[in-house]
């Protein structure tokens, strides 16, 4: 059987990207106000005014890339994990990252520190994803295997659910403003985007990027078996321990700044290892740019659907990635 | 290259016995080496042992003369080409992506592959007779034709030696000896090969030197003829075995008997 | 190779640092100073629905540029909406171009306030979450729009509404009550709620002054062994039967649970379901 984008494999990355490209910008002519698209395409040239012009270039724009650099990180981290953990079924919050930054949010919603202070919500949700990730490291090392990817996923589901009960024990003895902000906050957002997530964002974003981008080839040998990459050249246990860190910061970074948007970090890169196949050299950059496109994209239907108001884009990326996600499960079962 | 091991001692935790005591070993350049043994007798551990993927509770290994230890995991991987026993392989791969792979300790991190890389994994891919598979996906072969599709990837790393953990497992008559061929002739162009198996004959008929190792001793070390006496062989692997002399080939067959009398 | 003892993977303090410089800056950036309120203000969008009925009342609705979902008032039927009062949609609020926006403070909307000021727009935060924030942010409000004097004017008819229930109960027994709102288990007012302060003035005492928080919920068992007289109901909340014999139950209407310039007609609504016969009032 022909390996799927045998012989066209250059073609179909180049149109893959190409694709993403296009399809990226497309949230900057979606919005509550009508602008034509002259009159958008003239303020990104520099000029317009007025309301439109910051419209387009405070909301919109700064909106956009947000949403394109989590996109891209947290797909990026996904095809990281599903390498990591030889398991096609792995993203991002497998090792508890979003139940530890949600409790971090939900704890600082409950407590009242968070107010008016744009810093203090973020910086608590991504302290409690730090907080998870040690969490699970450690229950991983206590049992002695400290790297060993079985443990490490148990972990992850052990304190994921630990860390969902202390979430709803606080919820439940929290005022209603408080649970409806954090579930909201739960099931992501990109509203109230400016600037300065946007610079965040991309702190973390794009150095994780190219690191994991540098470690394509190591990530090639890891998927195939953790022996067989050591006889391959690769040194194991520092490419975990980095890639492990480096897919985690850029996850825990996503959740602090949006909350848990999910299904980007699973559906995205597996569909692109049925396209265009699993080496890392293209599936790294091309879930950045595939990721990107497809949460600047659910952001702006997450806009677009129930305008004035906006549904959380957490809801979109599942009703759109759960039949996506059980087509490529059908496809992928057709596959011996 | 030279493969040695000195007073290697192996233990797994939790284990009560070690998987490897004191076992000392030299393989020459150039030489084929088969590792025979009972199941759980240490052969594959031993490879590990000499590859340094496993840690040591006593002893050393050396590769051409420098502790393992002292190898960097690429130079280990340009001087060495393993091919283990299995792999999870849960994605897609073609077979050329996956014997591309063996270049990827040549390459580094970030080089672009060249036209000498193309070539090395060209060339692995004919000598194992794969190279019609080069496109299908890794997932879809027989188990036969994956054993040799690793066994090119091992070649393509153009090692100075190979070790290879019961390569010819799945392999039918046709395949299996073209292998040993392959190998028999890679020795001779001085390529180290230790190889791992339980065909006692066909190690017996390609092998320069046989190691015979009994739960994690060595039992017995030397030429096919010296390790293969009716005595050693129904010793360690604990069934009554007659060896005749092979007519076409000369070198030893092993060959059970009966069994004892069940009491 | 020998396999080197693994590690905790997590870098050490210093490299944890470097991580947050990135997030740390942003922070300066933001806790740069806040624009200015103008005054007095022209152009106004109200986020909170009690403080637009607020300012309606002052005589001040031609400064409403804009409203929400949840103002039902007539007078701002034409008005554009900016969707929820939480989360409004951002471009229609920069749109409307206001002066100043009115939002609520605090955990229920954590992101709307630093993205207006990210826009430039000045935010004036409040929380009317207790009977004595009401006249507080009558007289805010008032000076935002320039109508101090009618502010005063209206903080004074409110304390004299306030007063005359107090005296209509003053000779009647207190009453032991609780409030419940919906959810299973009900969700009960507690002692720092906006409903609690109604309670006292309207002549009663909430039984459940022993409440942690604003609202919590409250199982059968306490509502079975408390001393309660009467029991307030939001209407269509569903109470257990059994926690009603030997009280009286009285459903209320959902306006009079939110704090606004009503506040003397919720506080005479409720000293009436307290008390029964209870005379004057409007």
């Amino acid at each position: 059987m022909e390996r799927p984008g045998a012989g066209l494999g250059g073609a179909r990355v180049t149109a893959v990207a190409a694709a993403a490209l296009l399809v990226l910008p497309l949230g900057l002519f979606v919005g509550a106000v009508a602008i034509p698209p002259g009159e958008i395409l003239r303020i990104l040239g520099g000029g317009g005014g007025g309301p439109h012009r910051d419209i387009v270039l405070s909301i919109r724009l700064p909106r956009l890339l947000l949403g394109a650099l989590l996109g891209g990180g947290l797909a990026m981290a996904g095809a990281t994990f599903q390498a990591l953990l030889r398991n096609p079924l792995a993203e991002p919050y497998i090792l508890g990252v979003s139940s530890g930054a949600a409790l971090g949010a939900v704890a600082a919603l409950a407590a009242g520190v968070v107010g008016g202070a744009s810093l203090a919500l973020p910086l608590a949700a991504f302290a409690g994803a730090v907080a998870a990730l040690a969490l699970v490291f450690r229950v991983a090392a206590a049992a002695g295997r400290a790297l060993d990817v079985r443990v490490l996923l148990l972990a992850g589901v052990v304190v994921g659910a630990f860390f969902a009960a202390l979430i709803s024990l606080i919820l439940s003895l929290s005022d209603a403003g408080t649970v409806r902000t954090a579930v909201l906050w739960m099931m992501g957002s990109l509203y109230g985007a400016g600037w300065g997530a946007v610079g965040v964002a991309a702190a973390y974003t794009l150095p994780t990027a190219l690191l994991l981008a540098a470690m394509a080839r190591a990530l090639d040998t890891l998927a195939v078996g953790e022996e067989t990459a050591l006889y391959l050249g690769t040194d194991v246990e520092r490419v975990k321990r980095v890639a492990f860190a480096a897919a985690s910061l850029v996850t825990a970074a996503g959740v602090a700044v949006a909350g848990v948007i999910g299904f980007v970090g699973l559906v995205v890169p597996h569909a692109l290892r049925l396209v265009t196949g699993s080496r890392h050299r293209t599936l790294l950059p091309l879930s950045f740019l595939v990721g990107a496109a497809f949460l600047a994209t659910a952001d702006a239907a997450a806009q677009a659907l129930f305008s004035p108001t906006e549904i959380p884009i957490g809801v979109v990326t599942a009703l759109v990635g759960v039949p996506l996600f059980l087509a490529l499960l059908r496809r992928r079962m057709a596959v011996p | 290259m030279r493969l040695e091991a000195r007073e290697v001692t192996v233990r797994y935790p939790g284990a009560p016995d070690p998987a490897l005591d004191r076992v000392s070993v030299q393989v020459a350049e150039g030489a084929l080496c088969a590792v025979l043994g009972p199941n759980g007798s240490g052969k594959s551990t031993l490879t590990r042992a000499l590859l340094g993927a496993v840690p040591l509770a006593g002893g050393e290994a050396l590769l051409d003369g420098r502790p393992v230890a002292e190898w960097s995991r690429r130079a280990l991987a340009r001087a060495v080409g393993v091919v283990p026993q299995s792999e999870p392989l849960p994605f897609p791969l073609s077979v050329r992506e996956l014997v591309s792979m063996g270049r990827y300790a040549h390459l580094g991190p970030l080089a672009r592959e060249r036209a000498r890389d193309r070539e090395a994994v060209e060339a692995a891919l004919s000598r194992c007779d794969v190279a019609h598979l080069a496109e299908r996906t890794v997932q879809t072969l027989s188990g036969g034709e994956l054993q040799r599709v690793r066994i090119a990837r091992a070649l393509a790393q153009e090692p100075r030696a190979l070790i290879l953990d019961e390569p010819t497992a799945a392999l039918d008559i046709r395949h299996e000896m073209a292998i040993l061929e392959l190998l028999a002739g890679s020795a001779q162009c001085g390529i180290t090969i230790l190889l791992v198996t339980h065909h006692l004959d066909l190690a017996a008929r390609y092998a320069h030197r046989l190691l015979l190792l009994d739960r994690g001793r060595l039992a017995a070390t030397g030429t096919p003829a010296e390790v293969l006496t009716p005595e050693t062989v129904t010793a360690v692997y604990r069934w009554p075995v007659a060896v005749r002399t092979d007519e076409l080939t000369g070198s030893p067959r092993v060959v059970p008997l009966p069994g004892p009398h069940p009491s | 190779m020998r396999p080197r003892r693994l590690r905790d993977p997590f870098p050490p303090l210093l490299l944890t640092l470097a991580l947050l410089t990135p997030t740390l800056l942003a922070g300066c950036r933001d806790g740069r100073d806040e624009p200015a309120l103008p005054h007095p203000a022209t152009r106004v969008l109200s986020l909170v629905p009690s403080v637009t009925e607020i300012v309606v009342r002052l005589g001040a609705a031609e400064v409403l540029v804009g409203r929400t979902d949840y103002d039902t008032l007539a007078v701002l039927r034409d008005l554009p909406s900016t969707g929820g009062g939480l989360g409004p949609d951002l471009e229609v609020v920069r749109a409307l171009e206001p002066q100043v926006v009115i939002a609520f403070a605090g955990e229920s909307d954590p992101r709307t306030g630093p993205a207006l000021e990210g826009l430039g727009i000045p935010v004036l935060a409040v929380r009317p979450d207790r009977l004595a924030d009401v006249p507080r942010i009558i007289r805010e409000v008032g000076a935002l729009v320039g109508r101090d004097a009618r502010a005063a004017e209206l903080v004074a008819e409110l304390e004299a509404e306030l007063e005359a229930v107090r005296a209509a109960v003053a000779e009647r027994p207190r009453v032991r009550a609780v409030y419940l709102l919906g959810g299973s288990p009900p969700l009960a007012a507690g002692p720092g709620s906006f409903i609690s302060d109604l309670l006292t003035v309207a002549g009663a005492t909430n039984a459940l002054d022993d409440l942690p928080g604003l609202y919590a919920p409250v199982g059968t068992e306490v509502l079975l062994t408390r001393e309660i007289d009467v029991i307030l109901t939001t209407r269509g909340s569903r109470i257990d039967p059994r926690v009603r014999s030997g009280r009286r139950t009285v459903e209320m209407p959902a306006w009079v649970e939110i704090p606004g310039p009503a506040l003397g007609r919720a506080a005479w609504t409720v000293a009436r379901a307290l008390h029964p016969g209870l005379d004057g009032g409007g």
